[in-house]
């Protein structure tokens, strides 16, 4: 019975969603005249944050793709044994094959979502902001409704996330991760202590930026200051998000028929 | 003349400043970033599927022996919003490739550039200019 509540409050809530006036200036990029639109340093409002955005890595200034910074914290004893199992293939410890946990089809979890190369959308509602994700068909919601953290939270891939604003930067403070995820492409770990903060301004009618701040001391004696990426608005045609799932056998006859081969090895 | 030397490298750094990152992010520890190359051949299959569209194809090589190459690229979703179909290639299409090939000396390669039997090209960029 409870289970039905929540599927008819839920329900409800999504049916509210196009009502709410935030999402009626979500669809504004796409509808603007062709001189405003055309216009990206125009200012836009601060606090929308409405469309769908996505990370290019070949932004000039960008600086390293697909880990919070360069240079991770010192790890402690309990990260560095996690870190060394780790065969990423990407970043200082990239190699062919490997054993990233995406590559079974795990969930990606944040914030590793954030880096990838797929775009996610923002809708802002009154209480909620939620952030939709083309990589996983993968969503969450971040409240902003006042509320803190529930206390004795069950670990899950996205965490439990709240937001408020700090002028106009946007901050959002996640918990209750679990530690299945990596924190990146580099293979650097977290642990299920991880505080993760996540600044997001909107710079102009273009742009968004994005800074990781990370808390995890199980995981690194000293906080994770991330530089600030840049995220950008499509528009138009190019406002398209497609299904991306992860399917077992899709993945391993990529394995097989090009990662594999690439690196010079025989198929499994 | 030094003088336009000097723009040249300076120029010529900030370019290369400004495309690498874009094919170092695909190209994970298996391709070699720095030298692209440009293959001729006829398209054999091509597979629009996650995590990564294929394009398998055979390519004659210097001494006439047709080599079988297998191309990947950008996930679907990326490639329509830089333009691509899911029928933009078809099976029997010459075509020329722009890739960056295996380290391991493979004939496996990441795509950047595709030029269709008609010359439209067909690239990577999603943002319009």
């Amino acid at each position: 019975m409870r289970i039905r509540m929540m599927t008819i409050a839920w329900v409800a809530s999504l049916a509210a969603i196009p009502a709410s006036p935030v999402l009626i200036r979500a669809q504004m990029p796409s509808q603007q005249s062709p001189s405003a639109s055309n216009n990206a340093s125009a200012p836009a409002d601060p606090h929308d944050l409405s469309g769908m955005w996505e990370f290019f890595a070949n932004i000039p200034g960008q600086g390293i793709y697909a880990t919070p910074s360069k240079d991770h914290p010192p790890m402690t004893p309990w990260a560095k044994a996690k870190y060394d199992e780790a065969k990423p293939g990407y970043g200082p410890k990239a190699q062919g094959g490997g054993n990233d946990p995406i590559l079974k089809c795990y969930p990606t979890g944040i914030p590793r979502i954030l880096f990838f190369p797929q775009p996610f959308e923002i809708f802002q509602t009154p209480e909620r902001v939620f952030m939709f994700f083309e990589r996983d068909h993968a969503w969450r919601q971040i409240w902003t409704d006042g509320r803190g953290h529930p206390k004795d939270l069950a670990p899950t891939w996205m965490g439990d996330s709240i937001g408020k604003w700090e002028g106009d930067t946007f901050v959002v403070d996640t918990v209750g991760l679990n530690e299945k995820s990596w924190l990146d492409f580099y293979g650097d770990p977290h642990s299920e202590d991880i505080h993760l903060i996540e600044r997001y301004k909107r710079v102009d009618q273009d742009s968004m930026s994005i800074q990781l701040i990370i808390e995890d001391p199980k995981a690194y004696t000293a906080t994770w200051v991330g530089d600030t990426k840049t995220y950008k608005l499509l528009k138009g045609k190019k406002a398209y998000m497609e299904e991306l799932f992860c399917i077992p056998e899709e993945e391993d006859a990529f394995t097989n028929r090009i990662r594999m081969p690439a690196v010079g090895q025989s198929p499994k | 003349m030094k003088k336009y030397g000097q723009k040249f490298l300076i120029m010529a750094t900030a370019l290369l400043m400004i495309c690498i990152p874009i094919w170092a992010h695909h190209g994970n520890a298996s391709y070699d970033n720095d030298n692209p190359i440009t293959i001729k051949g006829t398209v054999t299959e091509f597979a629009w599927t996650n995590p990564h569209v294929q394009i398998y194809l055979d390519v004659k090589d210097d001494k006439g022996k047709v080599v079988h190459w297998s191309v990947e690229t950008f996930s679907p979703g990326k490639l329509v919003r830089a333009g691509w179909a899911k029928d933009s290639v078809k099976v029997g299409d010459q075509v020329s490739i722009t890739l960056i090939p295996a380290k391991s000396g493979a004939p496996v390669g990441f795509l950047h550039k595709l030029v269709l039997p008609n010359g439209e090209e067909l690239g990577l960029r999603e943002l319009e200019n």
